[in-house]
């Protein structure tokens, strides 16, 4: 069970509290058995004293009636007989006083007749005087000397009685007025610490009150620095409709000061083609509970003090206050942004145009490449199938020099439509869209090297692979690269002595791309021409010495760019060449270059 | 001889028809061959009509196709000839020399039944031709004529 820190001070209080009042009630009880006490200590002291006058009152009525003995003078009985009604008196009171005490009241038993039979014999002796004379008394059986003693020992045995009644009572006084005392101090701590604690509580609370209100004044300072320092216009409007502040930005926004806006009708501001749907809809804003946010498509407009109108955003929060609920409105000047807007619509309009543009382009350039593939390609049939009939209606009647010619246009035509088949497969490798996926480049390569083999050259070389990584990319497309750097590098040191490929990969610095490198010993290219490798229909070579159509090495670039790599190579002429590549790693990369689209990638 | 189903060829190029026939003569092939110069001229032929209307004798063996003719172009018979109940299972081979991908899509969506491209080489182009002679002539057994 949890309780907050409020209740657990409460239920501490009260346990103290409740503690005081076990703690007075037992001070109270303590001192009133004090009291009671101190009344029995009394009470025993009030016997004592009797005890003391009674033995004085007897001694009194014995010297009373020993001086009339003596003297006959009548005025001597007097004290005699007070003596006597006195003790008796007394006799009573102790009675009363102990009437609790068996032992003393069995004293008392026994002193009131021996009180009376010492009475007795002191009036027979006084009536004897009176009536014989002085030498009358003297025949007399002693006088009451035996019961005064008598007296004398059963009150001295009750003084001791009440002596020790009286110090067990006093005993009883100090321990219960320790006890008290104790009790007392126990209760005034017990107040102290319960005032202590209440004082630090009181002390805390008035600390967080003032630390609180501290951070309040810190917080409106900084509301109202936000308020006042906005980058938008910022406008609370009462339930009136009339403006109750505003900050900076709206004083500039607007172009009032700030006392004309307080307490202007919100409607000042707006334009008034804009009034009418204002003050339909002000009640509904009112009443809104939620944030309303009136975007700048609506083509909203503010005004100025001078008149002119500017496009804003609004926003409306409802707020309530102490003076009831308010709107807050943001206004935002977008005169900016819609000016951007339409620079970025017009930017728009010309990219679509120019794309309209390079589309149409395009499909010129594919109705170009469908005529070039079935108008150029048909006479180039007709010649080399002419030639050949030709060859064979003349049969013998040729000579060697034409048919030797005959040949060369064979051979010719032949060769152009090789050139016209790699064209047009170059052009589809910028139009065939790229499809992206996981390639391992060792497989590829692999793959590509027993395609190699099983074609004729003059000396197969030796295949040295590195480890090669898997990469995004176009497995058919990536492996035509391969097919045309692996087949020119066996193709190029064919004439080499112990011709010798190494193919091999490593990651770039920035670890973004990997660089492919095919390296031979062949033949090699002077490194003042690399810059016509890349070349569609650039040799470096005869194709007397070497066979090919150059389009091999463009086909590379355009597929490696479509890749978003790059491609280059490096070479000592007669001491072989080394071609590269690069891939990106990021399959996002790759998408990105190979969706610059056909157009560029017809047009490059 | 005359129960022999021909050969239909629809070629405008007189060169590619001259070529085409020596490469069909030197498959040795007893199939008459009929030469078509343009995609209506096909059209009245199999269909008997226009200059062929009357025409007796079975319908072709199969039809080599030109894709590219002036007017009624080799797609347009193509479409005549599948949309046609008579003459809806006829053999054609489209025998052309565009190697475009669209083109080849094109024309077996419209039901062409082969799509050769005619190489430049004429040792290839007979060699191609022949087989293509003797597959279509010889060993495929045509649809029952109507």
């Amino acid at each position: 069970m949890t309780l907050s820190l409020e209740k657990k001070i409460f239920a501490g209080l009260a346990g103290a509290v409740l503690a005081l009042l076990a703690i007075g009630a037992t001070t109270w009880w303590n001192a009133s058995r004090l009291v009671q006490t101190f009344r029995w200590v009394d009470h025993t002291q009030e016997v004592i004293r009797h005890l003391g006058d009674l033995l004085n009152e007897v001694l009194t009525m014995q010297i009373g009636a020993r001086d009339y003995v003596l003297t006959g003078d009548d005025t001597v009985l007097e004290s005699y007989r007070r003596g006597a009604a006195n003790s008796r008196h007394l006799v009573g009171e102790l009675r009363r006083l102990t009437v609790d005490q068996d032992a003393q009241q069995q004293h008392l038993a026994r002193i009131a007749p021996l009180l009376e039979e010492a009475a007795l014999k002191m009036q027979e002796r006084i009536d004897v005087r009176r009536s014989s004379g002085l030498a009358a008394v003297a025949a007399l059986p002693p006088a009451s000397a035996a019961a005064v003693a008598q007296i004398r020992r059963e009150v001295g045995a009750m003084h001791l009685f009440e002596e020790h009644l009286l110090a067990t009572r006093s005993a009883a006084v100090v321990r219960n007025l320790e006890l008290t005392m104790a009790w007392a101090v126990l209760g005034g701590l017990l107040a102290i610490l319960l005032l202590a604690s209440a004082a630090g509580i009181i002390r805390r609370d008035f600390r967080r009150r003032r630390d609180a209100e501290r951070a309040l004044e810190r917080n409106r300072a900084t509301f109202e620095s936000l308020f006042e320092n906005a980058a938008d216009g910022l406008v609370v409007v009462g339930h009136d409709g009339h403006i109750v502040r505003l900050n900076r930005t709206a004083e500039t926004l607007f172009g009032f000061a700030r006392e004309e806006l307080i307490g202007m009708p919100i409607e000042r501001l707006i334009p008034d083609e804009f009034l009418h749907a204002h003050q339909q809809h002000r009640a509904r804003y009112m009443d809104a509970q939620r944030v309303r946010q009136l975007g700048g498509h609506l083509g909203l407009q503010a005004r100025r003090k001078d008149g002119t109108v500017f496009p804003v955003e609004i926003m409306l929060s409802p707020l309530e206050t102490e003076e009831g609920r308010v709107i807050m409105a943001t206004v935002r000047d977008i005169t900016r942004r819609k000016a951007a807007e339409q620079r970025i619509a017009q930017l728009n309009d010309d990219l679509q145009r120019q794309n309209d543009q390079l589309a149409v382009a395009v499909k010129e350039l594919e109705a170009f490449s469908y005529s070039v593939s079935h108008d150029l390609r048909a006479p180039l049939r007709h010649i080399d199938g002419f030639a050949n009939l030709l060859a064979q209606h003349a049969q013998e009647g040729l000579d060697e020099t034409s048919r030797r010619y005959l040949d060369t246009i064979s051979r010719a035509a032949l060769r152009m439509g090789r050139l016209i088949d790699d064209l047009l497969a170059f052009s589809r490798t910028g139009r065939t869209p790229v499809n992206v996926a996981p390639v391992a480049h060792h497989d590829v390569v692999a793959g590509v090297i027993r395609d190699l083999q099983a074609s004729a050259f003059p000396a197969a070389p030796a295949w040295h692979i590195g480890p090669l990584p898997t990469l995004p990319g176009d497995e058919a497309m990536l492996r035509q690269v391969w097919f045309n750097l692996l087949e020119n590098a066996a193709k190029y040191s064919s004439k080499s002595p112990g011709p010798c490929v190494e193919i091999r990969a490593e990651k770039s610095a920035d670890g973004a791309e990997w660089i492919f490198s095919v390296r031979d010993n062949g033949v090699g290219f002077d490194m003042q021409h690399q810059s016509k490798l890349f070349g569609v229909f650039q040799r470096l070579h005869a194709a007397s010495e070497f066979p090919g159509t150059g389009i091999g090495l463009a086909n590379v670039r355009r597929i490696v760019s479509r890749h978003g790599g790059r491609t280059w190579a490096e070479a000592i002429k007669g001491q072989g060449a080394t071609f590269y590549f690069s891939l990106p790693v990021d399959s996002a990369k790759v998408t990105a270059s190979a969706r610059v689209g056909p157009a560029v990638a017809v047009l490059s | 001889m005359s129960s022999l189903r021909p050969i239909l060829l629809v070629e405008d190029n007189p060169n590619d028809v001259e070529l085409t026939l020596g490469a069909l003569r030197q498959a040795n092939l007893a199939n008459p061959i009929v030469v078509a110069h343009d995609g209506d001229e096909a059209l009245d032929y199999l269909f008997r009509r226009g200059r062929h209307a009357g025409r007796s004798g079975p319908d072709p063996s199969v039809v080599f196709l030109d894709l590219k003719m002036p007017g009624t172009d080799g797609r347009q018979v193509l479409q005549s000839v599948r949309q046609s109940t008579a003459l809806h299972h006829l053999p054609i081979v489209v025998l052309t020399s565009s190697r475009e991908e669209a083109d080849l899509l094109e024309t077996y969506r419209l039901g062409a039944n082969a799509y050769v491209v005619k190489p430049v080489a004429f040792e290839s182009f007979v060699a191609a031709v022949s087989k293509l002679g003797f597959f279509w002539a010889l060993l495929n057994e045509p649809p029952p004529s109507a």
